[in-house]
């Protein structure tokens, strides 16, 4: 009896240890209002909060535990405890993240823009650079730990929305648009988009009927229960829509430029493995053509680079089978398109982009002529979304063009200064005139 | 060679043929900017600040620009943040505008009065050649008693812009093309100078 209560006591004391220390850089840069990512602080010490209240709910259980049993099981539950808290430890490169960011200050700014109008207009956002491979989100990333053992976040409370981008390619300014399709996911946190599809899927007829089925035969050829299939079927396809949306805010928040970035930086991946989380590549390229002929930049596309557009629809246009539960994902997410497509266009707004070609044209001489194209010539701002397009444009023609020029884009000389400085140049100015 | 009033820098920036334009990117604010015989360019964000290091000296006949890039550190400073500028220190900035002169014009960047009256030196080698492209390097001293703040986008200096007699056939393509923000030094290129004026002393001295 002594000796588990010495246990206990032990490695509860080791908890709340790892918090405190950990929890000293948050409070660091709470005590400074100047420092950035005062709302990712703000969050995790909360979530430190939280991790206290629980052991002191645990020294309650322990104190009233009826037997060994149960003490074991509070101690074994607070081991657990001990190696998520420092699990959290890796949280605090984002502290320093949001001090020094890795991205440039245009880019910055273009970012932190777009998330205030897809997530919240005090939604804080912290770029990582990590050792992932391809761009990932994370949105309020300590609610559930809160909300479970804390106060829960205090009512309008900013959103924090972490991005990681991969270190190789902090630098690569003609990729981050990818960053745009993570921002979606926090909007679809932030607003239940993917909850509201699902509802609207849920009751259609068809829908319904085809999901049934996929269910049944998911059950008997992979010899799980039928909750289990239903389970697993559903969880797929609300990541695909998911996936399917942020692709869809992205191409019409930035029309060809996120086309151009995906097919640069998930394309050479493979077209067509269907991911647990994700449809295949092809058929997101499939997708985001059609919304960007409706649109409009069919043509544009086609002028910059005509053997690069016709090499891209002829990938989108190949008609890979699927069957089993895949064939039926496939299908949802065409028939969801338009759902998917009326919520983007609620999100995104009055921030569609579609071509202004005498913009264009203006911003791809100053490119040429090597000046940052952040002001037209009438001195009204340029919008940052041709600028990027523009510099697209720009490197794949440098490039040399067509799809091989896709690979080597991101990496245009002439362009590692010019387009952070035009965005930089071009928030400041968008900002300028329209206070 | 005649200095540009008002109405003339106001047809040089509206010039509507780019490569014949005097280019102000940005010109935010042209009211205030554009003066009687000069515009107003602003401060960027970007810095190159002097890092103590164990380089005894600066000997542009030895040194490396390996060696000059790491004796700065390069630093960005958000709009709405202050650089403190302490006493005697000097930094490298950079006009926020990125300017570029067609083969007819020329200029000048001083300071401001407003400035240089708390101290500040905004700017030492002000000669802006015919086709330059660029942002402009400011070589930033507070020479005053007082810690200085400097913010991005405060109009810290002035240009004086003049005309040539005919346009140059020989534009500026010197060391410090295209730059978007604060360059450092190129004192590598002046060694072929030095060696050749040593190689002349060896001479004078009867050693060669």
């Amino acid at each position: 009896m002594g000796s588990l209560d010495d246990d206990f006591s032990f490695v509860a004391a080791s908890v709340e240890r790892a918090a405190r220390v950990q929890r000293a850089a948050c409070r660091a840069v709470l005590s400074d209002q100047t420092q950035r990512g005062q709302s990712l602080a703000l969050h995790l010490d909360l979530a430190y909060d939280a991790i206290e209240r629980r052991v002191v709910d645990r020294r309650t259980v322990y104190a009233s535990a009826p037997d060994d049993t149960v003490r074991r099981d509070a101690i074994v539950e607070l081991q657990r405890l001990l190696w998520q808290v420092r699990k959290l430890q890796s949280n605090l490169s984002w502290l320093e993240a949001a001090q020094d960011p890795p991205l440039d200050l245009g880019t910055r700014y273009f970012v932190e823009d777009v998330a205030r109008a897809l997530v919240a207009k005090d939604a804080e956002v912290t770029v990582v650079a990590t050792d992932f491979t391809s761009y990932a989100t994370s949105s309020d990333p300590w609610e559930p730990l809160i909300s479970n053992w804390g106060s829960g976040l205090p009512a309008g409370a900013a959103p924090v929305v972490v991005v990681f981008i991969p270190r190789r390619e902090a630098h690569s300014g003609l990729l981050h648009p990818l960053i745009v399709h993570e921002l979606a996911h926090a909007a679809d946190s932030q607003h239940g988009i993917v909850d509201e599809v699902w509802r609207i899927a849920q009751a259609r007829k068809r829908f319904a009927a085809r999901f049934s089925k996929a269910v049944t035969a998911f059950s008997s050829a992979h010899s799980v229960s039928l909750q289990d299939a239903n389970d697993h079927i559903t969880q797929a396809l609300r990541s695909w829509i998911a996936e399917s949306f942020c692709d869809s805010v992205a191409t019409h928040h930035l029309g060809p430029t996120y086309l151009y970035s995906f097919l640069s930086e998930v394309a050479p991946g493979g077209l067509d493995d269907p991911g647990p989380n994700h449809p295949p590549p092809r058929r997101r390229i499939r997708r985001m053509l059609i919304d960007l002929d409706r649109l409009g930049w069919t043509d544009v596309i086609r002028n910059a680079d005509a053997d690069l557009e016709s090499w891209v629809r002829d990938l989108a246009g190949e008609a890979i089978p699927y069957t089993g539960h895949v064939e039926f994902l496939v299908w949802a997410i065409d028939e969801l398109a338009v759902v998917v497509r009326k919520a983007t266009e609620r999100i995104v707004a009055g921030r569609i982009f579609c071509p202004n070609l005498d913009e264009l044209a203006e911003v791809s001489e100053l490119l040429s002529a090597r000046i940052p194209p952040a002001q037209r010539h009438n001195r009204a701002p340029v919008a940052r979304e041709s600028i990027i397009v523009a510099a697209w444009h720009a490197a794949l023609i440098a490039a040399g063009g067509g799809p091989t020029a896709l690979a080597t884009a991101p990496d245009a000389a002439e362009l590692a200064e010019l387009l952070p400085s035009a965005l930089e140049l071009g928030a400041l100015v968008a900002t300028w005139s329209n206070p | 060679m005649t200095l540009l009033r008002y109405e003339e820098l106001d047809a040089a920036l509206a010039e509507p043929n780019l490569q014949k334009r005097l280019v102000v990117m940005p010109m935010l604010d042209p009211d205030t900017q554009v003066g009687p015989a000069s515009i107003d360019v602003r401060l960027g964000t970007e810095f190159r600040i002097l890092r103590r290091t164990d380089e005894a000296s600066i000997d542009p006949s030895k040194d490396t620009q390996t060696a000059l890039e790491t004796s700065q550190e390069k630093t960005t400073v958000a709009f709405g943040d202050p650089l403190w500028l302490h006493p005697g220190q000097f930094v490298l900035g950079s006009t926020l505008e990125f300017l570029r002169f067609p083969p007819h014009l020329g200029g000048y960047v001083v300071g401001r009065s407003s400035w240089g009256r708390i101290g500040l030196l905004v700017a030492t080698a002000i000669m802006v050649q015919p086709g330059f492209s660029g942002c402009l390097t400011l070589e930033l001293v507070n020479h005053g008693e007082s810690p200085i703040a400097l913010y991005a986008g405060s109009r810290i200096a002035q240009l004086a812009v003049h005309s040539l007699n005919k346009a140059t056939s020989h534009v500026y393509q010197g060391k410090y093309v295209g730059p978007t923000g604060p360059q450092v030094a190129k004192l590598e290129r002046e060694r072929e100078d030095i060696d050749e004026l040593q190689e002349v002393a060896r001479r004078l001295a009867g050693s060669a």
